[in-house]
């Protein structure tokens, strides 16, 4: 996917961030609702990908804007309310990754290795879990870390091929 | 140049304070939500997305995806069917015959007999087993009769209670979710306890026996009706000691919950905030004054 769209010269490369943000909301939602209708009856909900940790992370790690920021407190309203969550929960949760992942923006466009981009993604997503579980488990008095890690494990292996339609920007230096 | 390099560096920090803040904000959401009164002023917010994820799903699940059954399959599915058909009508005429004894003897003993409660029956649409609640969400709501506080039944026994209600849809608070807790007691010991919910899919806690007695292994475990939240004497599981405690192996566990009866359980009401005042009615005598008198005094 990633190929695919940045080959792309037209299309996706001209794409405002409006249209981008909406477009990555989409599967964002898409994924949660593939996950409370059909998906949550079987074995793969635990596993199912934590979709909104894509959005934040990849937006995170090429804009820092208000519009993102806006758009991840809505998906975790969104979130919560499917997952029964208090309001605000997941919103918390998305929003921690998007600013870790926006620390290391700036460093990854100097890097022509890559590496910082990498590390940059991996500690949001674990930072991310961390924060998740401790939230979690301070609201609920103890949490079974078994009942969330999954779905930020898949995310976190997932974002790796399908990082590219949450980039808001052109710029290939993110992705080095 | 340096002028708008230092612009965009203080807007990036303008936007970093915001992120942070809105993250405050939201755990700030979060933690007022530790109130049962604010998290319950959520509920209308909760109920309506239920109702459009039931819709929706309804909506996909009618499309008909095209089958790609042969006619002999679909012969053999037939002949299958019409066997399992004249087995049912054969099991139907059994009902019948036993029920109309019951009542015979029912009458006979002169033995008050048991009203079958209404219920609706719906279709479970979707799971939550998340770390904050399991729940089903039953396609039935306060359009079909549902009520807070109806008890949901499978072919097993008892498996939840109805906690909100949309208006084509009902959220079923599942008895293993950590919030949960039912009166139960043994059929054979008639040992009371709470049965807690949290210790995973199959099993749930039994905590606050008053007798201090021990359950029968084995034995079944059936609602005791205390509280009236459930109907007494429904099964819920049976009693089966794991490493010197007693616990529940739930009913839940024993068939899939995909069709549920939604059954009214027994509420008192809760009371008046201010009780209606009694408007003294005015005396008849008074009404039934001869006018006349009345003019006469004038």
């Amino acid at each position: 996917m990633n190929a695919q769209l940045s080959s792309r010269g037209g299309g996706w490369q001209k794409t405002g961030v409006f249209a981008r943000v909406i477009v990555g909301s989409l599967i964002v939602i898409l994924f949660a609702y593939v996950e409370t209708v059909w998906v949550s009856s079987t074995s793969l909900e635990s596993f199912w990908p934590i979709a909104g940790l894509w959005a934040a992370v990849g937006w995170g790690a090429s804009r820092l804007s208000l519009m993102p920021v806006l758009a991840l407190a809505l998906l975790g309203v969104l979130a919560d309310l499917l997952a029964g969550a208090p309001i605000g929960c997941w919103a918390s949760i998305f929003l921690v990754p998007f600013f870790v992942s926006s620390i290391f923006r700036k460093r990854a466009q100097t890097d022509r290795t890559g590496a910082i981009r990498l590390i940059g993604d991996c500690v949001s997503f674990l930072l991310a879990f961390l924060f998740a579980r401790w939230l979690v488990g301070s609201y609920l008095g103890g949490v079974d870390t078994r009942d969330i890690i999954g779905g930020f494990l898949s995310a976190a292996l997932l974002y790796i091929p399908l990082k590219a339609p949450f980039r808001l920007s052109n710029d290939n230096r993110v992705d080095t | 140049m340096a002028t708008h390099g230092r612009d965009r560096k203080a807007k990036r920090q303008v936007i970093r304070t915001v992120v942070v803040i809105a993250i405050v904000v939201a755990m700030a959401f979060v933690l007022f939500q530790t109130s049962p009164l604010i998290r319950n002023s959520t509920e209308p917010v909760r109920a309506g997305m239920d109702d459009l994820v039931v819709q929706t799903s309804s909506a996909i699940q009618a499309v008909e995806l095209p089958s790609f059954e042969s006619a002999a399959e679909l012969q053999r599915r037939i002949e299958a069917l019409e066997i399992e058909n004249r087995q049912l009508a054969i099991w139907r005429d059994t009902a019948t015959s036993m029920t109309e004894r019951l009542h015979r003897y029912e009458e006979l003993l002169d033995l008050v007999g048991e009203p079958i409660p209404n219920g609706v029956s719906a279709r479970v649409v979707t799971e939550t087993d998340g770390p904050f609640a399991e729940t089903r969400l039953a396609n039935a709501g306060d359009l079909q009769g549902v009520e807070e506080g109806f008890v949901a039944v499978n072919t097993q026994g008892v498996i939840g209670r109805v906690i909100r209600v949309g208006q084509r849809s009902s959220r079923i608070l599942l008895v293993n979710d950590f919030n949960s807790r039912v009166p139960v007691m043994g059929e054979i010991s008639g040992v009371r306890a709470i049965l807690a919910g949290g210790r995973g899919d199959q099993y749930g806690a039994l905590v606050d026996n008053p007798e201090q007695a021990d359950f029968i292994s084995g034995e079944t475990l059936v609602t005791s009706g205390e509280g009236n939240a459930f109907p007494r004497g429904i099964r819920i599981g049976r009693a089966v000691r794991v490493e010197d405690e007693w616990l529940a192996q739930l009913a839940l566990g024993e068939a899939p919950v995909d069709f549920v009866r939604l059954l009214p359980a027994m509420t008192i009401p809760s009371p008046e905030d201010e009780p209606a005042i009694e408007v003294e009615e005015p005396r008849t005598e008074i009404a039934s004054e001869p006018v006349a008198d009345q003019g006469g005094q004038l």
